[in-house]
């Protein structure tokens, strides 16, 4: 068992039939690809959370490449594996089979090779325990991508088929380009959300912000104190009555009420 | 804490943060809200030996002692009105 190269098909080669699906040796049409990954790349630009990312990639991963039956995505970070999306109880099974034991193809080869493959893992001596589980579970080969890789994380895109020798060159370089396509995505998708926890938690502190200046206005007023003492004002009573210091500005605001620092 | 110079206040705030858990990015968050104007770089620093003001000090004690509040413990962190 090897890793594959993935192929590219023959645009314009005159034995496939423009107006089927695949010729002979499972091909597909050049028309028909073009057309397939294009979805791809449609498909995934609309979703915008990254569970719906997700979702999307593997239902395009059955429905665009013939020989894939079964998928599925798993994460690892760390010493956490999650199972976010799959087509089939069958692959949530066998992929949490491999990451419980961190055994099995997805978990070693996707490591450090970016495509992995194997034409019929049954007969392959390397994950034993993988192989029996993915048998008894019904499925016979894999094309498993590396979506991302870093220190002690991991996401794969595993595509399963039922049969031996199911993934034709034309299956791989879908799977690539919906693998590229779906890590792009995540990586965008993973940023956006970042950002907008971002801005919240800046929304809300300067929310907070605000009250405190004007808590903090209003003592350099009445007081004829400074910016800094009037601070170091409300931080006393913050203290005194173990509140935090936005509450005491607050009440000020609200009640006009001088904080009560525990002076005498 | 000894002494108020640069060094030994950078070590107290950056000592006390990982004492709650608190990430740069949250304490940066909380310092806003105190009334600092620093940039997460500008915390980052402060916490890494820059020289930081009595006023960004403050703001940044303030926003570790009410970490300290939420999870019921003392707060560690002194003021400057503390040193003098």
């Amino acid at each position: 068992m090897t890793e594959d190269r993935v192929d590219q098909p023959t645009v314009g080669d005159d034995t496939l039939d423009p107006g089927s699906a695949s010729n002979a040796t499972g091909a597909t049409a050049p028309q028909e690809l073009a057309r397939d990954l294009a979805n791809v790349a449609r498909s995934l630009v609309e979703p915008q959370t990254v569970q719906e990312v997700l979702d999307q990639i593997v239902r395009l991963s059955v429905e665009l490449i013939d020989g894939c039956s079964d998928a599925g995505i798993l994460l690892v970070a760390g010493d956490d594996v999650l199972i976010p999306a799959t087509t089939s109880e069958a692959v949530r099974r066998v992929d949490t089979l491999q990451a419980q034991t961190r055994d099995g193809p997805c978990i070693d080869a996707i490591r450090d090779e970016e495509v992995f493959h194997s034409s019929d893992f049954t007969a392959d001596g390397r994950w034993p325990n993988f192989a029996a589980a993915a048998a008894e579970a019904g499925l016979r080969s894999i094309l498993a991508f590396r979506l991302f890789v870093e220190a002690e994380s991991l996401g794969a895109l595993n595509l399963y088929a039922r049969r031996r020798d199911a993934f034709t060159p034309d299956d791989r370089l879908k799977g690539a380009v919906i693998a590229a396509q779906a890590a792009a995505t995540l990586a965008q998708t993973a940023a956006s959300s970042q950002m907008v926890t971002e801005a919240e938690g800046l929304r809300e502190a300067l929310r907070s912000r605000d009250v405190i200046g004007q808590a903090k206005g209003i003592l350099m007023e009445r007081e004829k104190i400074t910016g800094d003492e009037a601070f170091a004002r409300l931080r006393r009573s913050s203290q005194h009555l173990n509140v935090k210091l936005r509450e005491v500005a607050r009440r000020l605001v609200e009640s006009g009420e001088t904080p009560d620092t525990g002076d005498s | 804490m000894e002494g108020d110079a640069p060094f030994s206040r950078n070590r107290v705030l950056e000592t006390a943060r990982q004492q709650c858990g608190l990430t740069l990015r949250a304490l940066w968050h909380r310092y806003v809200e105190m009334g600092g104007s620093g940039l997460l770089p500008d915390i980052a620093g402060f916490l890494d030996g820059e020289p930081v003001d009595d006023r960004d000090y403050d703001y940044l004690a303030q926003a570790l002692n009410e970490t300290f509040m939420e999870l019921d413990l003392d707060s560690p962190v002194p003021y400057v009105d503390d040193l003098r």
